[in-house]
């Protein structure tokens, strides 16, 4: 089951580089490989029994090389399983906004796409710490093609950027693995083995370092976010929800699944700073996302302040905190990535991403305008909708943590409200702005246009199944809290202390 | 005495078809001189052929002054794989450049055969005899191109200082032999064993010479100033060969040296090698980032390379324990044979007639015109930067492993800062190939066949050691020098 996980999204790369000749055929077969891929994982999502990593039930190991104690080992928990559904749901996303989006040799790119779903499908699912490493660097690759071809002006710009971010923190960490495991008793690059025989607390503190600031470039944590207006501002819209949506949350799962059973003494010891850099961050980049006038890149700065959330329940080392973080991750992916397909839909309609130009959505498409309501408000955390759920979990979290860290928490939720309404009422409301007056209207003034010529099908398809899972989630959060409370449970013993 | 010969059977091979292909260099006519070529990878499958019927062997002839183990037959493995490779890079090259002489793969051969028994001398004197053996026919090789002021100059400028640098080494094999008494390195190793608190300023005069002659030809920092200009002039299948085999030869020979014959001295050795290590790293990878000739970039790639194996320099012991070195140096070299001459041999078929068009600027738009040359070039340079799921990957990573248990996690860190800085220059290309359209100084090519094979060679063999690198790594773990 985990081999076919894992295998799919290259076989169906390679499928669609080699056969997908059209625009059209290479869409087809990737939307067809890509949802063959999320009821492969949905399969294995309804199976879930509340496993933990040790207790092995979903578990492929097999010696990979052997010269390098390297094996092939994957294993799938609670908290894993959440990821790699989120991958799987948003990959098809991906596809149908580049469908609809970008046209120029839609094959390479599509299967660029499928290589970064199978690479991070590797990173969520690899229990071996090289094995992870090597994922988690082979993401890099397509990533560098689909910033730097499929782009903005300075898309070459960013992608370099990314690379040569990310390549910094990714590095130190590989020497964080290797003196892991020069360190451990008996030498090994296995998860649970390392699990089970922790690293003393003086040593602990260094390797934690390398790790977390791997995980936290990826994340774009405070001070390391500076990556994240240009790459999301440049990439192409599909690449931009796969990036936003997915890429940014290997740093959330890094934190998880290695930095806090791994380096327990070590997360106690730097988790007040960690909760400090956090709270910077929410506030930070809450006042970018004020300061801007693109549409895309606010609703990239956004993204900032949200990470910083997921980042303070994970280090609040409470068991709502990280429970929530995990919920978040999964609700920050949905939602980002609903907003930046609603970006793409608004440039590419009116032909302008500046708000000083847009308005009078809500007159000309109503249906559209609705659904941005949606996104938003589950953006700034309405509840009824996902984003509640996960802050105030995490919320309640920091605040048994740091009552400090968590006040300004809450203060970057009622900026959150602000940036969020100001997208919104500034592409919606009043009346309709220059850029929509520009763009070519076969209708006479004062009418709306029918449900269908708002939206082609590949938009509807690409933006309501998101907005069914926002209110799903917010509704009936129970189904998807108890994989992340079981994992929180487990990391917890291993922290040892505050249940 | 019976002489041994199976001892250097596979150098054999080489050097009696070196002989072959001269010969019928004198009853071909000039348009059969392909044939040449095709002798000549026959005479070096033959010779893989022999390495592989002797891999169980370990013995030593001509008076222990020739050793044949794991770590001989490894090395030459991996110089015949650079003979063919450079043999299939070089058949359109010099029809292109109308210099298809038949001296060349004499020459070719002569290199390869001087290598390989540079890596299984076990003394002094074969050790300097080897040496020569391949500079000399490097001298010619790198001035091939008569008509080509830049091929002369690099001949030239190598004849220069190679010749310099090779005095040091002979100063400082004299002096050692001076003191110890014996050119063959288990004898010196012996003597030294009993006379281990000397002290001696001549043996360690000795030490630091031959270590600067090998540094010259390792191209560490700061022996490497002749390594750009001459790699960026020779005609580009030599610099391949060059890039690797050189340096193969003077790692395999100074460990053999080092290693073996001079343990005693290891703390004093082994210091100077950390200070290499480092400033090669360091400076070059830092040069590397401001060319913006391909070759040239690649040329001082190599120095920053020559960096990391001096990190598994440094960690040798050759008792094949986990933190040993030896074997992290042999698997890098296979891996970075494949890169490396795969690199330059697309730098080759870019280059065309007079290798005018290796500027970063003639990559321009590379990806449109020829997407599967750019794909493999991408290949080549992202596992030269160390990306998984190439084998550039391994490489480094058995490396850093092996300073990491040595305890020497300063030496990987700065090995991984460094890393980042390559990313730039090899991402730089690919920026070019991929992301920038073509420039009016763009005109159409063919890739020949022959190159063709041997960049396929070179990427099918990255992936498959990036993906199940456990079979050759094995055998570098099984690789071990006779003691």
């Amino acid at each position: 089951m985990l081999q076919l996980e894992l295998i799919t999204p290259f076989a169906v790369a390679i499928a669609v580089l080699l056969l997908g000749v059209t625009h059209r055929a290479a869409v087809a077969i990737a939307l067809l490989g890509s949802l063959f891929s999320l009821g492969v994982t949905i399969a294995l999502f309804s199976k879930y029994d509340g496993a933990t990593l040790s207790s092995g039930s979903w578990d492929v190991s097999a010696p990979w090389i052997s010269a390098l104690h390297v094996n092939f080992h994957l294993a799938v928990d609670g908290m894993s399983i959440l990821f790699l559904l989120l991958t799987a749901i948003l990959t098809p996303i991906s596809v149908l906004v580049a469908g609809s989006t970008q046209r120029d040799r839609s094959n390479v790119y599509l299967s660029m796409l499928l290589f970064l779903q199978g690479a991070l499908i590797g990173v969520f699912m690899s229990i071996d710490l090289v094995l992870f490493y090597f994922f988690w660097e082979a993401v890099l690759i397509p990533a560098y093609f689909m910033l730097g071809i499929w782009g903005g002006e300075r898309r070459i710009y960013a992608a370099l950027k990314y690379v040569l971010y990310t390549m910094v923190g990714s590095l130190l960490m590989l020497v964080g693995i290797l003196l892991l495991f020069a360190l451990s008793t008996p030498h090994s690059f296995d998860l649970l083995d390392l699990m089970a025989h922790p690293l003393s607390p003086d040593v602990q503190r260094p390797v934690f370092l390398a790790f977390a600031l791997a995980f936290g470039i990826k994340a774009a944590v405070f001070p390391f976010h500076s990556w994240v207006p240009d790459v999301y501002g440049e990439a192409s819209p599909s690449t931009a929800i796969i990036f936003s949506g997915v890429l940014s949350k290997m740093g959330i799962y890094g934190f998880l699944r290695f930095c806090l059973p791994l380096f327990p003494a070590a997360a106690h010891y730097y988790a007040p700073l960690i909760l400090v850099l956090a709270a910077i961050g929410i506030i930070y980049g809450a006042l970018l996302a004020l300061d801007q006038r693109d549409i895309k890149r606010l609703v990239a700065c956004s993204s900032i302040p949200h990470l910083g959330f997921i980042t303070l329940g994970i280090f609040s080392l409470r068991s709502q905190g990280i429970e929530g973080a995990t919920l978040q991750a999964v609700n920050h992916g949905i939602t980002i990535a609903a907003l930046f397909a609603l970006v793409a839909i608004i440039t590419t309609k009116w032909g302008a991403a500046d708000l000083d130009k847009l308005g009078g959505l809500a007159v000309k498409a109503p249906i559209v305008a609705a659904i941005f309501l949606v996104v938003s408000l589950s953006a700034l955390g309405m509840p009824g909708l996902n984003g509640f759920a996960g802050e105030i979990l995490i919320l309640i979290g920091t605040f048994q943590a740091n009552a400090a860290d968590a006040v300004v928490g809450t203060i970057g939720v009622v900026l959150a409200s602000a940036y969020m309404l100001r997208l919104f009422q500034g592409v919606s409301h009043g009346p309709l702005g220059p850029a929509g007056k520009a763009s070519p209207d076969p209708l006479p003034p004062g009418t709306v246009a029918s449900w269908w010529d708002q939206l082609s099908l590949a938009e509807y398809a690409s933006v309501l199944p998101l907005v069914v899972l926002m209110v799903w989630i917010g509704v009936q959060p129970a189904g998807w809290l108890d994989p992340a409370l079981s994992y929180a449970n487990s990391v917890l013993t291993a922290l040892g202390g505050h249940p | 005495m019976i002489v041994d010969y199976t001892v250097i059977l596979p150098e054999l091979i080489v050097a009696l078809s070196a002989i072959v292909v001269m010969l019928a260099d004198l009853f071909l006519p000039r348009s059969q001189r392909r044939a040449l070529a095709y002798l000549s990878l026959l005479g070096l499958v033959a010779a893989f052929i022999a390495v592989i019927v002797l891999r169980d062997d370990n013995k030593s002839g001509f008076s222990g002054s020739v050793v044949l183990d794991g770590f001989s037959l490894f090395t030459s493995g991996i110089f015949l794989l650079v003979g063919i490779l450079t043999v299939l890079l070089s058949i359109d090259y010099l029809e292109l450049e109308h210099i298809n002489l038949g001296e060349y793969y004499v020459l070719v051969l002569g290199t390869i055969s001087g290598m390989m028994l540079m890596a299984a001398a076990n003394s002094l004197i074969v050790i300097f005899l080897a040496l020569e053996l391949f500079s000399i026919c490097i001298y010619v090789l790198a001035g091939f191109e008569r008509t080509r002021d830049r091929s002369q100059e690099a001949a030239l400028k190598y004849f220069l200082l190679s010749a310099f640098a090779s005095a040091f080494l002979l100063y400082g094999m004299a002096l050692t032999y001076g003191e110890t008494g014996s050119t063959s390195l288990p004898a010196i190793a012996s003597y030294l064993k009993g006379h281990v608190a000397t002290g001696d300023p001549i043996l360690y005069a000795g030490l630091a010479l031959m270590i600067v002659g090998f540094a010259f030809k390792m191209s560490a920092v700061p022996f490497h100033t002749w390594t750009p200009d001459v790699y960026e002039g020779s005609p580009t299948p030599i610099t391949a060969m060059m890039s690797v085999g050189t340096k193969l030869a003077a790692f395999a020979a100074f460990l053999r040296l080092f290693v073996i014959a001079l343990p005693a001295l290891h703390a004093h050795w082994v210091a100077l090698i950390w200070l290499l290590a480092m400033l090669t790293m360091v400076l070059g990878n830092l040069a590397a980032v401001v060319q913006n000739d391909v070759k040239r970039m690649l040329a001082y790639s190599s120095i920053a390379h020559a960096g990391y194996l001096l990190i598994a320099v440094y960690t040798a012991r050759g008792d094949g324990s986990s933190g040993d070195g030896v074997p992290s140096l042999l698997f890098y070299f296979v891996i970075y044979a494949l890169m490396n001459i795969g690199a330059f041999g697309v730098v080759a078929a870019v280059g065309r007639t007079g290798e005018a068009n290796t500027r970063l600027e003639h990559f321009a738009g590379l990806a449109r015109r020829q997407p599967w040359l750019s794909a493999v070039m991408a290949l080549f340079l992202f596992s030269l930067a160390s990306f998984p799921p190439t084998a550039g990957f391994w490489g480094k990573f058995y490396v850093f492993q092996t300073a990491l248990q040595a305890g020497h996690g300063e030496l990987a860190v700065v090995g991984v800062l460094t890393s980042v800085v390559s990313v730039y220059y090899y991402l730089r290309v690919i920026f070019y190939m991929y992301f920038r359209p073509s420039t009016d100084a763009a005109l159409p090519f063919t890739v020949p066949p022959a190159l063709w094979t041997s960049l396929i060679i070179s990427a099918g063999g990255l992936i498959v050691l990036g993906l199940w690198p456990s079979g050759v790594l094995t055998l570098a773990q099984h690789a071990m020098l006779l003691h």
